[in-house]
C-alpha cells in the first residue's frame, strides 16, 4: 500500500472536516470501549490472565526460531507447505507462485492485516486473478476502493447510508437501507464466491508450535469458508504468531476476544492443520503457510521488541483519543492508531512518517487496556528520540527542543523565566480565567482556551508558604 | 534460501542482548509436551447449568433428549420451525439413525444447496456456550458453515468446564489430529456496519443443540 503518512497534518485537516467519517466515528467511539469494559468487570481474574500471556509471548518471542521451526515440522507432517518470506516481495511472489502453479483465477480472502502489508490484493489482481474480500467490512472497503481504516472493523468509517449506496451502485437492485437487508444481500452475493473461487486465502491469529495449527478467529464465519471450501487453502501470516502450545492459545483466545468486541469469545475460534485427508468429505487439497519478516526480526534485535507482544485486537485504537478524532485513515498506512504509530515508523522507515509518533498526547490509555501490556507511549517516545538522534524533525522543532533542553538543565534560570511567563500569563488571563490567543502558539489556541495559571509557580509558593504543605 | 534468511535474523537479533539466557532445547521440548494451563475464569459449580445459561447468551436454543435415537425426530420438528429453504446435509457419524422420514436427505459434505445442516461434535465448553467440532471423514466441516441452520447433536458427556479442558480429549484421540477443530459459539454475526450487531453473516442464521442426557455413543 502506498503510504500517505508523510501527509499526516493534511489527512487530519480533511479528516477533522469529514462530517460522515464525524458521525461514524462517533457510532464506533462508545460501543468497543464498553463492550470491552463490561466484559472485563466480569473476568475477576483478567489481570492475572494477562500477566501470563505477556510473560509467554516474551518466552516465545526469546525462543522464536526454535518455536518456529517446530511449527513449520508439524505442518509438513500434516502434509502442508511452508513458504518463509524476508520481504514484501518475496511474501508476495511466493503466493503469486502458488496461484500460477494451481490455474487459479478467482480467490476468496479472509481478512489478512499481513495481507494488507505487503499489498497481496494488488499482486494478485496485476497478474491477472480475481481477489475477493469475504469479512462483511473489508468487502465494503474493497467495494469502495479503500483501505481498512481499523485492524478489526475495516469499514468503522463508514455509514449505512454509504454502504447502502455502494451497494446499490455495485450490485444494482432497488437501493436497500436496512441494515439486516444489506448484510443479507452481502451474503448472498458473497457465497456465490466462496463456492466458485479456486483458492481461499486467510490470515492467521496464532500458529501453535506443539501441533502445526493455525488459529483463525472471526464472527462471521468467512475464513472458515475460505479455509474449507476452495480447493487450495493459503495462510499468510507473520513470524512473531507462534506461541507454543494449545494450552498457551486458550489464554490469548480469551484476551483477544475480551480486548477487541467485549466478548468472552468470537464466534468462530477455529484451529486448523494441514490439507485434508484421504478420507475427508472437504476441505482443501493443497494447504500452504507464508511466514512473514517484514521488519520483524529487525524489531526483535531492538528497542521495539515488546511490539512483538501485539495480538491484534484495536483495543488501543478504541481508547485513542486522537485515533477516535480522525479515523485511521489519516495516519497515511495499513497500521493506524497507537500500534501502527509504532509499527509503521518500524516498517516504511521513521522518515516516512515523522508526525506518527508524535501524533499521541501520552495520555497512557492505550497501555493500560493493552492485553499484552506492551508500553506503547514508551515506544513512542522511543521513536521521537530516534527521530532527535537522526536529526529528522524541523529545524523550530529542533530549535525550541535544544532552547528548551538548554534551559532545563539550568534550575535557577528555568525557575526564574518560569516564574516570569507564569505571572505574564497570570495578567492576561486575569479577566477570563482563560488565554484564547498567545502569539507562536496559535495553532494551539485556535480550537481551544488555554487556562491562566493562578498567581506564581509552584517554586514561589512552596517558598513562601515556608516549604511545609 | 528466505528461511536460512530469516532464521539467521532472528538469532542475529536475539544475541543482541546476551544478558537474557536463553533455555536449552531439551527444556523447551519438555513444556512444549506438559503444557502449563495459565489463569482462567472461574466457573460456578454446576457446569451444565452455566453451559445451559451460555448457549441462550450466544442466541443458540436447546432441546434435551434421553437418547440419540430421538434426534430424526427432534430434527424434523426443529426444520419445520426453520422451514430451510433448501436440502438437509447430515453428518456420515449420523447415518445409522432412522431418517426413513426425510424424503431428500444427503450423509455428505454441505454444498450450495444445502440450508440445514446436522453435525455432531467432540464437546460442549460450559465457559463460553461453544461446540467443539472436528472436520474428519464423519462429520465434515462445511456442515457447520455453508447452510443457513446449524444443529449440533451432543452427549451429556461431552460437557467440559474450560476451553483448555477440550486438548486432552483431542490429544487422547487415537486417531491424527482432525484438519479443523472449530469451536463455533453461536450463530454468525456482524457488526460492521454502524458498529451494530446483526445476526446471520456467513455462517448460520440460527443454531440449535441436541442435548443427549443418556451418555451412549453417537
Amino acid at each position: 500500500m502506498q503510504s500517505t503518512a508523510l501527509n499526516f497534518k493534511r489527512n487530519v485537516r480533511e479528516a477533522l472536516a469529514d462530517q460522515q467519517l464525524q458521525d461514524a466515528m462517533g457510532f464506533a467511539k462508545n460501543g468497543f470501549v464498553a463492550k470491552r469494559a463490561a466484559l472485563v468487570e466480569t473476568v475477576p481474574q483478567w489481570q492475572a490472565i494477562r500477566e501470563r500471556a505477556r510473560e509467554i509471548r516474551n518466552h516465545t518471542l526469546h525462543h522464536l526460531d526454535f518455536y518456529l521451526q517446530e511449527y513449520e515440522k508439524k505442518v509438513v507432517e500434516h502434509g502442508g507447505q511452508v513458504h518463509w518470506a524476508s520481504t514484501v516481495e518475496e511474501a508476495c511472489g511466493a503466493i503469486e507462485a502458488i496461484c500460477r502453479e494451481t490455474g487459479a483465477r478467482k480467490i476468496a480472502k479472509g481478512k489478512s492485516m499481513v495481507s494488507e502489508e505487503i499489498g497481496l490484493n494488488a499482486a494478485l489482481e496485476r497478474m491477472g486473478c480475481e481477489v475477493i474480500e469475504t469479512d462483511l467490512g473489508e468487502y465494503i472497503i474493497q467495494l469502495a476502493g479503500e483501505s481498512p481504516s481499523h485492524i478489526i472493523a475495516p469499514a468503522i468509517h463508514k455509514t449505512k447510508e454509504q454502504v447502502s449506496a455502494l451497494f446499490h451502485d455495485k450490485h444494482g437492485g432497488d437501493p436497500i437501507t436496512d441494515r439486516g437487508e444489506l448484510v443479507g444481500e452481502a451474503r448472498r452475493v458473497l457465497r456465490e464466491q466462496f463456492l466458485s473461487a479456486d483458492v481461499g486465502i486467510t490470515g492467521a491469529n496464532f500458529l501453535i508450535a506443539e501441533t502445526g495449527q493455525h488459529v483463525l478467529v472471526t464472527n462471521e464465519g468467512n475464513g472458515d469458508l475460505c479455509s474449507s471450501v476452495p480447493k487450495v487453502h493459503v495462510v499468510i501470516t507473520s513470524i512473531e504468531k507462534v506461541l507454543p502450545t494449545l494450552e498457551d492459545a486458550s489464554s490469548m483466545v480469551r484476551l483477544l476476544a475480551g480486548s477487541a468486541t467485549g466478548q468472552q469469545v468470537s464466534n468462530y475460534t477455529s484451529f486448523y492443520s494441514g490439507p485434508r485427508h484421504a478420507d475427508h468429505l472437504d476441505g482443501p487439497e493443497q494447504f500452504h503457510v507464508v511466514l512473514v519478516d517484514n521488519g520483524r526480526t529487525q524489531m526483535l534485535g531492538n528497542e521495539l521488541r515488546e511490539m512483538l507482544r501485539c495480538i491484534r485486537c484495536g483495543a488501543c485504537l478504541n481508547h485513542c483519543p486522537v485515533y477516535g478524532s480522525i479515523g485511521g485513515h489519516a495516519y497515511g498506512w495499513v497500521y493506524p492508531g497507537p500500534m501502527g504509530s509504532v509499527i509503521t515508523p518500524a516498517m516504511i522507515g521513521l522518515e516516512n512518517s515523522i508526525d506518527l509518533p508524535n501524533a499521541c498526547t501520552l495520555n497512557g490509555r492505550c497501555a493500560e487496556v493493552c492485553p499484552m501490556s506492551i508500553p506503547l507511549p514508551d515506544l513512542l517516545r522511543r521513536h521521537r528520540a530516534s527521530q532527535w538522534r537522526l536529526k529528522l524533525q524541523g529545524r523550530r522543532a529542533r530549535l525550541a527542543t535544544a532552547a528548551w533542553s538548554w534551559m532545563v538543565q539550568r534550575p535557577g534560570l528555568y525557575r526564574r523565566a518560569n516564574a516570569f511567563a507564569t505571572g505574564i500569563l497570570h495578567r492576561l488571563g486575569q479577566r477570563r480565567g482563560a488565554i484564547s490567543k498567545l502569539p507562536m502558539a496559535g495553532g494551539w489556541t485556535a480550537s481551544r482556551d488555554l487556562p491562566a495559571p493562578q498567581a506564581g509557580t509552584f517554586m514561589q509558593q512552596w517558598q513562601k508558604r515556608g516549604r511545609q504543605v | 534460501m528466505s528461511r536460512e534468511t530469516v532464521l539467521a535474523s532472528i538469532k542475529s537479533a536475539l544475541a543482541q542482548n546476551p544478558s537474557d539466557a536463553r533455555q536449552g532445547e531439551s527444556t523447551l521440548r519438555e513444556r512444549l509436551h506438559n503444557p502449563r494451563i495459565s489463569p482462567r475464569p472461574e466457573l460456578p459449580a454446576d457446569t451444565e447449568r452455566e453451559f445451559f445459561r451460555r448457549l441462550e447468551l450466544v442466541q443458540t436454543s436447546i432441546e434435551l433428549l434421553t437418547n440419540i435415537n430421538a434426534v430424526p425426530d427432534a430434527v424434523a420438528r426443529w426444520r419445520a420451525v426453520v422451514q430451510p429453504d433448501g436440502a438437509i446435509a447430515v453428518a456420515p457419524s449420523l447415518a445409522h439413525l432412522d431418517w426413513s422420514a426425510f424424503d431428500a436427505i444427503s450423509f455428505d459434505r454441505a454444498q450450495g444447496v444445502h440450508a440445514f445442516g446436522v453435525s455432531t461434535c467432540i464437546a460442549g465448553i460450559a465457559e463460553t456456550g461453544g461446540l467443539v467440532l472436528t472436520g474428519s471423514a464423519d462429520t465434515p466441516a462445511t456442515l457447520a458453515f455453508l447452510p443457513e441452520f446449524h444443529i449440533v447433536v451432543m452427549r451429556r458427556d461431552q460437557l467440559v468446564a474450560h476451553i483448555e479442558d477440550v486438548w486432552p480429549i483431542l490429544r487422547a484421540s487415537n486417531v491424527p489430529l482432525p484438519r479443523a477443530v472449530n469451536i463455533n459459539t453461536g450463530p454468525s454475526r456482524t457488526a460492521d456496519i454502524e458498529q451494530t450487531l446483526e445476526i446471520g453473516a456467513h455462517g448460520p442464521r440460527r443454531m440449535h443443540v441436541l442435548y443427549l442426557q443418556d451418555s451412549e455413543t453417537v
